[in-house]
């Protein structure tokens, strides 16, 4: 993956590469409705299975860098780039009960420091007739 | 709470085509040697019970599984020359090939399906259901399947020969600390453990970064395939008709396509594949699958249909040069996670199964040899290289490189012209 300025973008919002695309609910879909079909269930009481090494790159280097990419390589709407009303910063939140185990974060993570370990059994998307 | 610890002889890491066909076919050729010498046909010993288990981090056998997909029967056929009879869940025959050049408006039709993408006599199945039926098989065979179990950690012994698994804690909360029902995993330990956890497994890269299974191959290129499943009005889709697209919406730097397969009761399989050496930050897998959807052609098809269900999942598209070495002390490696898949084609269960059947063949020998060794169970890539995946792997090993500079879409839209005249 290149860094945003060698594509000539400003910022990260998708409309420089997504003009006019939108979700209208009958044939396009944003990602959370989506995921809704995935029937994922994960125990939201343990340890997010998605090891992210080093946050603080999240909201300076990265954000700067890619725009943190993070938000669109996955599927499931896992990364979230939030407000932070504590600290008043950016941070990385990870929705990890959405998680469909596809494993391009692992793979995709510009810095490779995403880990992605198995949740506990049981957790994950229920893939019936797919 | 104490550690539990459980001896087999062979332990199969993740329920996919790969392993269960391992497991199945293992189960199968030591009970037909064991009869062999209780009657006299074969001189030796019996080899006796031998426990054979297959840990799955899903729910179920299949929960976890994804695919297109239209499957070549080669190998289940070899696994199992009855799979018809047995019941195996064929959704249908693939009865029409189409092959489409997408431009913005337009949807171009090849005169013609490029022979990679033909697929006559195969057959269009839900890979989720197979697995499932897979599962039953193997059971019946006498295989233990352990659902929601996920393999942590890979156990070694103090010469880094690999002598089992161990499973993931359970009752563990988001801060770390045990809840009531906490269990810590189990450790099994098995004479050979075999790895198919499908693309990018999780043991499969601790495991190749500690032996240096990926020296010197190339470094390994994925997928991510974004499906949904559709139920339509009325029959506009034909069952057993399979399309595959090229073009809008991938940019001409980006290896992407679709697909469309007719199943039975009007549902169609839909998804898009985007390669993942992609440049542009700002791309979004699941936002080109909505601009595909989005298309004029395709959106009059799923006009008036409904989405039913939804998945995504990786695919290691690196072919033969990109393998990690498949085996090590008491360890194999078997499908997707060791990089089996005809990327070409997008067809990996039918290697996957043969994959796991050479790995059974492997173990089986060694069970006799009584020998767990690298050097015993390097026969896995001799037998790999003798059978029929070597050449059909090697026949497509640079076709992701060719992508990747934009050249095969170029020749794909030299070769429709060219042929539309
Ligand atoms: C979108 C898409 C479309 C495809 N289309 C086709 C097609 O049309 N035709 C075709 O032939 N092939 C197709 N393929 C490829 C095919 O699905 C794979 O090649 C095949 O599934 C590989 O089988 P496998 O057994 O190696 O792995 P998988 O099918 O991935 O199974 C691996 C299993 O292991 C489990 N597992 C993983 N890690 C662990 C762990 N640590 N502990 C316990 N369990 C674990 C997983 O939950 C899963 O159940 C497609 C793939 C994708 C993603
Ligand atoms: S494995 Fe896939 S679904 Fe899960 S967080 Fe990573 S990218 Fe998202």
């Amino acid at each position: 993956m290149k860094k945003l300025s060698e594509y000539g973008y400003r910022g990260s919002n998708i409309n420089q590469r997504y003009d006019g695309l939108r979700f209208d609910n009958k044939t396009t879909f944003n990602k959370v409705t989506d995921v809704f079909h995935a029937s994922v269930g994960h125990d939201e009481d343990q340890p997010a299975h998605l090891h992210v090494l080093d946050t603080n790159i999240c909201a300076t280097r990265c954000a700067e860098e890619y725009g943190n990419p993070c938000q669109r390589f996955c599927p499931a709407a896992v990364y979230e780039m939030v407000d932070d009303a504590a600290t008043g910063k950016r941070r990385l939140q990870i929705n990890f009960s959405n998680c469909v185990h596809c494993k391009t974060c692992d793979i995709m993570d510009p810095y490779q420091i995403i880990n992605w370990v198995p949740p506990e059994g049981g957790g994950g998307p229920d893939y019936k007739n797919m | 709470m104490e550690r539990e610890s459980l001896e087999m002889d062979v332990v199969f890491v993740g329920a996919g085509p790969a392993n269960l066909s391992g497991a199945l076919h293992l189960a199968r050729l030591v009970r037909e040697y064991n009869e062999a010498i209780a009657n006299g046909t074969r001189a030796g010993e019996s080899l006796g019970e031998i426990e054979i288990g297959v840990i799955e981090k899903g729910a179920s056998v299949g929960a976890h599984i994804l695919s297109g997909a239209v499957m070549d029967p080669r190998a289940l056929a070899e696994l199992m020359p009855d799979y018809a009879e047995q019941g195996a869940p064929i959704e249908t025959p693939v009865l029409e090939d189409e092959f489409l050049y997408l431009t913005k408006k337009r949807a171009i039709k090849s005169p013609i399906t490029p022979p990679p993408l033909k697929n006559h006599g195969y057959h269009i199945v839900s890979q989720n259901r197979l697995t499932a039926w897979l599962g039953e098989k193997c059971e019946e065979a006498g295989v233990n399947i352990f659902p929601e179990f996920p393999g942590a950690e890979m156990l070694y012994d103090r010469d880094d020969r690999v002598i089992g698994v161990r499973t993931g804690d359970k009752g563990i909360d988001r801060e770390g600390r045990q809840k009531a029902n906490y269990e810590p995993g189990v450790d099994l330990f098995a004479k050979v453990t075999v790895l198919g956890e499908g693309a990018r497994g999780s043991l499969t890269k601790q495991l190749s970064q500690r032996l240096n299974l990926n020296d010197g191959r190339e470094p390994q290129v994925y997928s991510l395939g974004v499906k949904e499943l559709w139920e339509l009005p009325d029959d506009r889709f034909a069952l057993g008709r399979v399309t595959h697209t090229l073009g809008y919406p991938s940019d001409t730097k980006t290896y992407g396509g679709g697909w469309i397969y007719g199943m039975p009761n009007r549902v169609i399989s839909i998804g898009y594949v985007t390669g993942l050496d992609y440049g542009d930050p700002l791309l979004d897998p699941h936002a080109e699958f909505q601009r595909f959807k989005m298309h004029p052609f395709i959106a009059r098809l799923l006009n008036g249909g409904k989405m039913i269900r939804y998945g995504a999942k990786t695919i290691a598209a690196g072919g033969l040069h990109a393998m990690p070495q498949l085996y090590a002390d008491g360890v194999l490696l078997t499908g997707d996670c060791a990089g089996f898949l005809n990327s070409q084609r997008l067809k990996g269960i039918h290697t996957a199964i043969k994959s796991g059947m050479l790995a059974a063949e492997t173990i089986f020998a060694a069970l006799l040899a009584g020998d767990y060794s690298a050097g015993q169970l390097s026969r896995y890539e001799r037998l790999v290289s003798e059978s029929w995946i070597t050449p059909e792997l090697r026949s497509v090993r640079n076709f992701h490189a060719g992508f990747k500079g934009g050249r095969w879409l170029g020749m794909a839209n030299a070769g429709l012209q060219f042929l539309t005249g």
